[in-house]
């Protein structure tokens, strides 16, 4: 990191209009992540249409901010409601309000906001660290290392991320066979765009991801519009006071949360939500005191609180430097880099460090700005539980209207949103995750067209896919990642008999 | 809507059949071993694949609930089901009449629309179905110069 690259990327996010931007996304992510039935995805997912007519530094830090704040965000309901305001805080949220019932709302609502922001700067600090050595290594990457590289992410989303194995391909599959859509193929022909001169150039991901993480969420929360939503607890006190006890209370488990939070994060498919579910699990499993979670215990809040955001930094890791998100919201955030001319990827490193530097500052700066910020959210709770989601629920959806159809200026964009909005929900409501499919979409265009390139390069032999040793190691860690577990299985099912 | 395993999977089949059949028609590359077909032909290969090895595991299920099309307790609430079905009605009914009636006229029905069904009072709900368009078409028009259809308006606004 040196001097020259740092001055401009400190000119590119301390300028005026950055922090402006940066300050409104910190107001739109808190609030977003404190109603519940709203997740930090959501949020980046609205934020698009805002961005588009923004330089690439705003629009990339209103996004970064946001999303930090909104998983933050997600705990106060978790507290105060016993409802998680994003999927991230559902680890904890029997946790954290049983504290409250206690009367520790405090320091449950301050555990939570001091152990995210430790987790989100070891997150970046880890991104900082080993996105630069990786691009650097990934520099000497051709075509094959990106096809295995890319089906390894692919499985990753599968066999780690999702409970049900095979609900998770068929996600995966669906998502793959939406990439195939458009003219973008070896053969230039026009698939699955049922005449439709909108479906050529492919299936617009924007308009989709508004509609699978923002209109079924409508749909979900318009079943309980009517439910008044009541605090455990009315005054709120100092939520700082006994942190630092905390700290030096725990300070295995906020650096387990934190390094555990960044490893689930930079894994394809798996995001803050699953990172908050293993950690709070591990945690559990190594107390000292397991039989105290449950009953109002601070141990996990402190440890789960830390991973989630340390997972937001984390998903950049293999977003900046391969391209392939680590969660969902990285996968809403790589749209928005190639509109804006920054194509993820080592190249991106070395051609537009200032940039690259410039996130980096950007996601200290968002998770410094988090205490006072949070700190606020807490204190005026009320005030936002005051605003009725009957009135909230329809402006969202003009305004997805609004985004979908921004994106082509046409109705077809609104139509698709619609159509996977109704699609994300049945498969939720199925027990179909939704991270392989959005994976898929992302990630199958640029499959094909490495397998057909390396397929070309080599004329047509399938053992060059091995041939090269980066390739073939990345090969070899594809098929263990498979094989592997199936053999454990059987294993353990012979054992018994 | 809890569609049993063995009713989805075979839903996936049957799509992946469908896709498979389609891309028979597709144009191969002289030449070329590897065309347009070859992609989509092995995600409907694996759709059909996973599709029935879903059935099978819904039909090995020992309470017959992979058989069957379940609603949840919900559904049974007239009003919660109109609330429901309100958000997917409302954007249909935007698509479809947007460019006709414009974005402000359509936008401000659909959201008059869900304000009431959701149960908000009419005077507010008037009120906020007028406002909010009027601010969006401020911020996306104005600001941001996205092109949105003035339709019926068009004449009251550009008239010549």
């Amino acid at each position: 990191m040196t001097p020259e690259i740092l001055s401009p990327a400190f000119g590119l996010v301390f300028d005026p209009y950055v922090l402006w931007v940066v300050a409104g996304s910190a107001l739109f992510g808190l609030f977003v992540g404190a109603i519940p039935g709203l997740s930090a995805t959501m949020a980046t997912a609205l934020l698009v249409p805002a961005t588009f007519f923004m330089p690439p530094i705003p629009a990339i830090a209103s996004m970064v901010t946001a999303t930090a704040m909104a998983i933050f965000a997600g705990d106060i309901p978790s507290c105060l409601l016993r409802m998680p305001g994003t999927p991230a805080s559902a680890a904890y949220t029997d946790e954290a309000y049983a504290l409250t019932k206690k009367g520790q709302g405090e320091l449950s609502l301050g555990a939570g906001l001091v152990f995210s922001v430790i987790g989100g700067l070891f997150g970046t600090f880890i991104l900082i660290l080993c996105a630069p050595l990786l691009a650097e290594f990934a520099l000497r990457f051709s075509s094959f290392e990106y096809f295995w590289l890319t089906l390894l992410g692919l499985s990753c989303a599968v066999f780690i991320a999702s409970g049900d194995k095979l609900k998770g391909v068929i996600s995966l599959l669906i998502g793959l066979l939406v990439a195939t859509v458009g003219l973008d193929n070896p053969a230039g022909h026009p698939r699955f765009t049922f005449g439709l001169p909108e479906l050529m150039g492919g299936a617009e991901l924007i308009p989709i991801m508004v509609g699978m993480f923002a209109v079924s969420e409508v749909m979900r929360s318009s079943i309980s519009v009517a439910a008044p939503l009541e605090t455990a607890q009315t005054a709120i006190g100092n939520v700082f006071r006994g942190m630092w006890g905390l700290l030096k209370k725990y300070p295995l488990q906020t650096l387990r949360g934190s390094v555990l939070g960044t490893l689930v994060g930079a894994l394809p498919g798996a995001g803050a939500d699953i990172a908050a579910w293993m950690s709070y699990a591990m945690s559990k499993k190594f107390s000292k005191e397991p039989e105290k979670f449950g009953t109002g215990h601070i141990e996990g809040i402190v440890e789960s609180g830390a991973a989630n955001n340390s997972a937001l930094a984390g998903a950049w890791i293999p977003a900046m430097v391969f391209g392939i998100p680590g969660d969902s919201i990285t996968a809403i955030v790589i749209g928005v880099l190639y509109m804006k001319n920054l194509n993820p990827g080592p190249t991106l490193f070395v051609n537009n460090a200032a940039s690259v530097y410039a996130v980096f500052l950007l996601f200290i700066l968002a998770n410094l700005l988090m205490l006072p910020f949070g700190w606020a959210a807490i204190k005026s709770f009320k005030q936002v539980l005051r605003l009725p989601r009957k009135a909230l629920l329809p402006c969202i959806l003009v305004f997805c209207i609004l985004g979908a159809f921004a994106i082509n200026n046409s109705v077809v964009g609104i139509a698709m949103m619609l159509a996977f909005g109704i699609l994300a929900w049945l498969m939720e409501e199925n027990g179909i995750p939704v991270a392989p499919a959005i994976l898929g979409m992302v990630l199958g265009t640029l499959l094909e067209e490495h397998f057909i390139t390396s397929m070309i390069k080599s004329d047509g032999n399938p053992l060059a896919f091995f041939d090269r040793p980066i390739a073939g190691t990345l090969a070899a860690t594809m098929i263990a990642l498979i094989v592997i577990p199936t053999l454990a299985r059987l294993l353990v099912r012979k054992r018994p008999a | 809507m809890k569609i049993g395993d063995t009713v989805l999977g075979a839903l996936f089949a049957l799509l992946g059949a469908i896709v498979l059949w389609h891309v028979r028609t597709f144009p191969v590359i002289p030449g070329q071993k590897f065309g347009a077909a070859l992609f989509p032909g092995v995600i409907a290969a694996g759709l059909v694949v996973c599709g029935i090895l879903l059935s099978v595991r819904g039909l090995r299920q020992a309470d017959g609930g992979g058989r069957t099309i379940a609603f949840d307790e919900w559904a049974r609430d007239p009003v919660v089901v109109v609330r429901f079905l309100s958000v997917p009605a409302g954007l249909l009914f935007y698509i479809l009449t947007s460019n006709f009636l414009g974005f402000h006229i359509a936008a401000s029905v659909a959201m008059l629309g869900w304000l009431l069904v959701f149960g908000v009072r009419l005077l507010p709900a008037v009120a906020l179905a007028i406002c909010f368009p009027a601010l969006m078409h401020l911020a996306f028009y104005k600001l941001l110069r996205v092109p949105l259809p003035w339709g019926l308006l068009e004449k009251v606004v550009f008239p010549s």
